[in-house]
């Protein structure tokens, strides 16, 4: 019956063929859109959680953007002075208090920019997976650099040599380069915190304050505090996770709800495409039924056919959806406003089974009228349609 | 017998694969038409209701001056105070030609409908040019302005005592105001004193609304205004900047919605594509007839690409007018989504709307019509009138 089934099929191969090509391009963009939003879920927590920071002092504007400029290391328009990392140390809740200057130096000559990071020693706190892959941990002298496994690749650096900055005219001696840490980490070039500061010509200003509490449950209090700080505001990261998480949310509803269309469209396109193969072997069907096939045998090849066609597609669609999920991917990044670095894209094996199974659903719906229409047929039809 | 009213033969043949084919073209246009009308909606809502706050910068605490924005317009309890005399140094600014305090609390009444008061000053109305009050600006003590919808609630009068909604006051309706389009209609408006009073926050503000004398020298008021000693507890947000940001941010998704559109557009395509070969394998032997009795290829080219084009038009316009019967849902349920909806109309369409829509089924039948039209016209007729139809 499957073979019987499986060679009625293969009669019409461009008429299945476009059908099956319209259902998978639907679902495979349902794959994509599912896979990609679990993914972004959990790339943005993973990469919260790991740094272990708790708030962010930034300077006045708006806290989320400012935030997610500093985690994705881009410079903000605004600065900190300095005065206020003392504030914050000086707050009894506050166990780790680490400063950051960022500063961007465009390099139009190799069509990129470069992102440089000031810090002190407390960020080592911060960053458990600062681990050197070469030469020492941390800066030996006021001019020292550190850099990031994707910078010391690009400037084919390694510990000991020089290294010559020609937009700030600074001559520095590479100290260590970083292990590959999956995070933004990576292409950042890191000096110390009082280097940057007269590198850049931003004495005593700071980007952002990561801070970390002895205990989370002091949070509020903690937070009231540190807001009263002028010319500063904190944002807590749980707090900005979840503003991001809605607005992707949002975006991710109204795609979903697009591609729900698409795929209906392609369900009324297997639905006639069924019907007319109905139609169009009403007198093999009838044939059937006079060599002795029962309604129920009928009924089964034609949902037999719509499921192999429907589970066809979907096979189809997640293989597509494999194919294009980091062209996708490329695409949606561009747009997010705090992408993590690690891929988003996570095709799991229950996703694949939601589509799967949606894909098998809709087939058998698409399915039972043409197949009860083809169950009607009489034998003795066969003889009045061949006359 | 013409050749257009030959190509509708098939919905007598046919008319549940027509229909349903046509059904797809429907939806895809609908969609189409609901993300166009959706786009202009925002951006128009979004300017409107900027426009009618009637200042060039908002001053509020700090925060997310997106989030402090959307609350300035829509009304809502705020997170953080400033300090009123803030409001002197911001008056102190060159290049301020108006700023108006406002004190701004939220609370729910038993039914859960939100009131919203407004401690302001009599300077509001140089910003509201678009208000009518039937009666007067609340001057003083004990005075209340409501807006349109509040009195038509509480069915109050002008020169009326009534008890404050919510709060354990009473006051007297000094004015009324007319219909306005935003959101001032649900609010109730009282001296600035009073608010601060009513809700234990004297000599505090929520917002100020800044008027420049001159709007092209935003950079400079701005710089002045961060620059000042207040500036450093205060956000200054210059309202076209913010207008710039949540556009980009609607501008990003429109992409990505759009190219999904697209690719149910397509899809929809192939399935007019699809039910006008099935009707040409059907109608091989009549084709071939055709053919012997005179017909050109061009003839039947025309014939059924004729038959592409009237699924795919039909298909527009009863998409069009779906989704025009569904604009209020949807708008309903985009609301209900969106972080920064505007209070007017959320889906506000054009002409253009409707045309781009018709202008992308009728190419999408032009082009999905070619394959199986050249296929019908490639048919030799001797083939075509076999008994077996000559296989497609």
């Amino acid at each position: 019956m499957l073979l019987f089934a499986l060679r009625n099929l293969t009669r019409r191969p461009l008429r299945n063929g476009l059908t099956l090509s319209g259902l998978a391009v639907a679902v495979a963009v349902l794959a994509c859109l599912l896979a990609f939003g679990q993914g972004y879920r959990r790339a943005l927590s993973a990469e919260l959680n790991r740094t272990g920071v708790q708030m962010m002092l930034v300077p006045l504007g708006c806290p989320y953007d400012a935030a997610a400029r500093v985690l994705k290391g881009k410079t903000l328009d605004n600065s900190l002075p300095e005065s206020a990392l003392a504030a914050v140390r000086s707050d009894p809740a506050v166990a780790i208090a680490a400063p950051l200057l960022l500063a961007a130096v465009p390099r139009p000559a190799e069509g990129r920019t470069d992102l440089w990071a000031g810090l002190d020693k407390t960020s080592l706190q911060l960053k458990p997976w600062w681990r050197m892959k070469a030469g020492r941990n941390w800066f030996a002298s006021a001019n020292s650099v550190i850099l990031g496994d994707e910078a010391a690749a690009v400037e084919t650096r390694v510990p000991g040599d020089k290294f010559y900055s020609p937009e700030t005219g600074q001559t520095l001696r590479v100290a260590g380069v970083l292990e590959r840490s999956g995070t933004s980490d990576d292409s950042l070039f890191f000096v110390s915190l009082a280097t940057a500061q007269k590198m850049f010509k931003q004495p005593q200003r700071l980007t952002a304050v990561a801070i970390r509490l002895h205990d989370p449950a002091q949070m509020s209090d903690a937070l009231e505090r540190l807001q009263k700080i002028p010319g500063a505001q904190v944002v807590t990261l749980s707090e900005m996770m979840g503003t991001f998480l809605n607005l992707v949310g949002t975006v991710r509803t109204l795609l979903l709800s697009i591609a729900i269309v698409a795929v209906t469209i392609s369900v009324l396109g297997v639905f006639n495409t069924l019907l007319t193969a109905v139609v169009e072997r009403m007198t093999e069907l009838s044939l059937l039924r006079a060599l002795g096939a029962s309604r129920s045998h009928v009924f089964g090849l034609i949902a037999l056919e719509s499921l192999l066609l429907v589970s066809a597609g979907s096979l189809c669609g997640l293989l597509l959806a494999r194919g294009i999920g980091g062209v996708f991917e490329n695409l949606v990044k561009r747009f997010m406003p705090l992408a993590p670095t690690e891929s988003l894209f996570t095709l799991t094996p229950l996703i694949m089974l939601q589509c799967l199974s949606l894909g098998l659903g809709i087939g058998l719906l698409a399915g039972i009228f043409p197949a009860w229409q083809a169950s009607q047929m009489q034998p003795a039809d066969a003889v009045k349609l061949e006359s | 017998m013409n050749w257009l009213s030959l190509s509708f033969k098939d919905w007598q043949r046919r008319p549940l694969r027509m229909a349903l084919t046509t059904a797809g073209v429907a939806i895809a246009v609908a969609a189409l038409w609901s993300l166009l009308a959706f786009q202009q909606g925002y951006r128009d809502g979004m300017q409107g209701e900027l426009d009618r706050l009637g200042a060039h910068v908002l001053v509020v605490p700090k925060g997310c001056p997106y989030d402090a924005a959307s609350i300035a317009l829509h009304g809502a309890s705020w997170p953080c105070y400033l300090q009123e005399n803030y409001l002197k140094q911001v008056r102190a600014v060159d290049g301020v030609a108006t700023a108006a305090p406002v004190f701004m609390n939220a609370l729910y009444d038993e039914a859960g409908a939100q009131i919203v008061y407004n401690g302001v000053e009599p300077n509001l109305l140089t910003l509201k040019r678009g208000w009518h009050i039937n009666g007067e600006f609340p001057r003083r003590r004990g005075e209340v302005m409501l807006g349109s919808e509040v009195a038509a609630r509480m069915n109050a009068r002008v020169g009326q005592n009534i008890v404050l909604p919510s709060l354990k006051a009473r006051g007297t309706v000094c004015g009324i105001l007319a219909t306005t389009p935003g959101a001032d209609d649900g609010f109730l408006f009282v001296p600035l004193a009073d608010a601060q009073r009513l809700f234990g926050r004297p000599r505090e503000l929520t917002h100020i609304l800044v008027r420049l004398s001159d709007p092209d020298k935003m950079e400079g008021v701005v710089a002045q205004l961060r620059g000042c000693d207040a500036g450093l507890s205060m956000n200054v947000v210059p309202l076209t900047h913010l207008f710039h940001t949540i556009q980009n941010l609607v501008n990003s998704t429109r992409l990505m919605l759009g190219c999904i559109t697209l690719v149910a557009l397509l899809i929809a395509g192939a399935g007019v594509s699809n039910a006008i070969l099935m009707a040409i394998s059907e109608r091989t032997r009549e084709i071939g007839v055709m053919r012997a009795v005179g017909a050109s290829r061009g003839d039947i080219f025309r014939l059924f690409w004729l038959e592409t084009m009237q699924v795919c038009l039909l298909g527009s316009v009863l998409g069009v007018a779906l989704a025009f019967a569904a604009s209020r849902g949807v708008e309903n349920w985009l609301r209900a989504r969106l972080p920064f909806a505007p209070s007017g109309a959320l889906i506000g369409w054009h002409w253009w709307t409707v045309e781009i829509c018709f202008v992308c089924a009728l190419i999408l039948g032009s082009v999905v019509g070619l394959l199986p039209a050249w296929r019908a016209a490639s048919l030799s007729p001797m083939n075509a009138m076999r008994r077996d139809g000559g296989r497609l």
